[in-house]
């Protein structure tokens, strides 16, 4: 090709001309080219006619259908599909966040089967009038509130709690009660001092062994009284009174107190009975 | 249907969208894909990979033209073909120029035995010049003047600048020229002579 007219004439003004993407001005300047040389001229109409060649290639149908079936994309389609289920609608996300821990309870508590729930209210109703009976029976054997009892309210509920709580030791703390009484008594009028000493001894036997001597227990014995307060002698009156109303109070106490375990295991069953219904009847 | 609403679909795992999609491309797509790899079992098995990696890659389109994003993997889904193809090239009878069974579809009635041997035979003459460029030139080529894209199209299939698919446009049509010319007695008359 002549380099002057390569100079006017480059490359991409061919490719252009070729494409028909020129200005007029463009077209005038590469006809004027091809004119003045052979070579250029040559140049763009081969490349031209090879243009034409390739655009005239027929278009190429198509085999059969590429689109694609399940099992191609198996894993994405799981993915997916599962991505677009999961995620929440915006509603509910709110409702969500605004839940306080208040609310919850309630409805933790309010789920289950209703007619099981309703049987442990119940339960749960007679339990607490339970306590109350049982809160109303020992005020009675222990009889109207004195003006020394008001003063003990502070104190005494030790040995009052282990009376109601541990039922069964009732008589055993009543005895122990009556021995401490019966050692203050023994320690005013220096007779039968053995007894006191007897129950000292089956508390402490241990200690009494550890220390080899004899003489210890008895000299404890007295001991213990000059310790106990106004209080504690106070609930020492109160469960002297109590042994002296124990035969019309016991069976009493011990109808209570099985009426209040098997209550609290009713509360406790049938709750869990309407829970565990519920969920099998949500699965 | 619009197109932004069928891919969404395909993204919550709506494979019926995305199949939509496929059926508007297909065409197009197999015509690059055959141009390519000059092979229809070839072109077939890449396209039904480019789709699948389409689908699975989906996540990443981020808006702008479909077209040219989907042909991006058709055009490097053809380039792995072609590199596994000539890794695995042997002598063996498999390797033998087929026969075009899409020409035979193709034949227009009316021609004579002659004219249509004569054009089967330009046909794979093109064909193989094509197929002897270079990967990044039988693509310009390919996508501009077989399919008809734009250059600013194929610019962003191959991913470059607009000014380098005109100079590989350029190149791709003086080789395919020159190829041409050294075989100028199986070219119709019209073009043997100006080619010679």
């Amino acid at each position: 090709m002549d380099p002057q007219n390569l100079n006017s004439v480059d490359e991409d003004l061919v490719a252009a001309y070729v494409d028909g993407d020129v200005t007029t001005e463009e077209r005038q300047r590469v006809e004027a080219a091809m004119a003045a040389s052979e070579q250029v001229a040559w140049e763009v109409n081969t490349l031209r006619q090879t243009v034409q060649l390739l655009q005239d290639m027929p278009s190429v149908p198509l085999p059969r259908s590429f689109t694609l079936t399940e099992d191609q994309v198996a894993d994405v389609l799981q993915e997916r599909r599962s991505l677009a289920k999961v995620e929440p609608p915006p509603p509910r996300q709110v409702d969500v966040s605004e839940d306080t821990v208040w609310q919850r309870l309630l409805r933790f508590l309010n789920g289950g089967d209703l007619a099981l729930r309703n049987a442990a209210a119940l339960a749960a109703v007679l339990l607490l009038l339970v306590f109350v009976a049982e809160f109303q029976l020992q005020r009675t054997q222990f009889g109207p509130p004195s003006g020394d009892s008001e003063q003990l309210s502070s104190a005494a509920p030790a040995p009052q709690a282990q009376v109601t709580a541990v039922g069964g030791s009732l008589s055993g703390q009543a005895d122990s009660g009556a021995g401490s009484s019966q050692a203050t008594a023994a320690e005013g009028s220096g007779q039968e001092d053995e007894e006191p000493v007897f129950g000292v001894m089956s508390t402490g036997e241990e200690e009494q062994r550890t220390a080899g001597s004899e003489q210890e227990p008895v000299a404890a014995a007295p001991v213990q009284p000059e310790k106990s307060s106004p209080a504690v002698e106070s609930s020492r009156q109160q469960l002297t009174g109590s042994e002296s109303a124990g035969p019309s109070g016991q069976p009493w106490v011990t109808v209570f107190r099985y009426a209040r375990i098997l209550l609290v295991l009713a509360v406790i069953v049938l709750w869990l009975l309407s829970r565990t219904r519920s969920g099998r009847g949500r699965a | 249907m619009d197109q932004d609403n069928l891919i969404e679909r395909s993204l919550q795992g709506d494979l019926e969208a995305f199949n939509q999609l496929v059926i508007e491309y297909q065409g197009l797509a197999y015509g690059v894909a055959y141009r390519l790899l000059d092979d229809p079992d070839s072109a077939a098995d890449a396209l039904q990979d480019s789709f699948i990696k389409a689908f699975r890659a989906l996540e990443n389109y981020r808006g702008g033209n479909f077209k040219s994003w989907l042909m991006r993997i058709v055009v490097n889904t053809c380039y792995d073909h072609l590199r596994s193809r000539q890794r695995k090239r042997t002598e063996s009878l498999d390797d033998m120029p087929v026969e075009d069974e899409y020409v035979t579809v193709l034949t227009d009635r009316s021609e004579s035995p002659q004219e249509y041997a004569e054009r089967r035979e330009l046909q794979a003459l093109i064909g193989s010049a094509i197929t002897s460029l270079p990967e990044v030139l039988r693509t310009a080529i390919v996508l501009r003047d077989v399919e008809g894209y734009a250059y600013e199209e194929i610019a962003e299939i191959t991913s470059a600048a607009v000014g380098t698919v005109k100079s590989r446009i350029n190149r791709a049509r003086g080789r395919v020229r020159d190829y041409l010319s050294k075989n100028a007695e199986l070219l119709p008359a019209v073009y043997r002579h100006s080619l010679e």
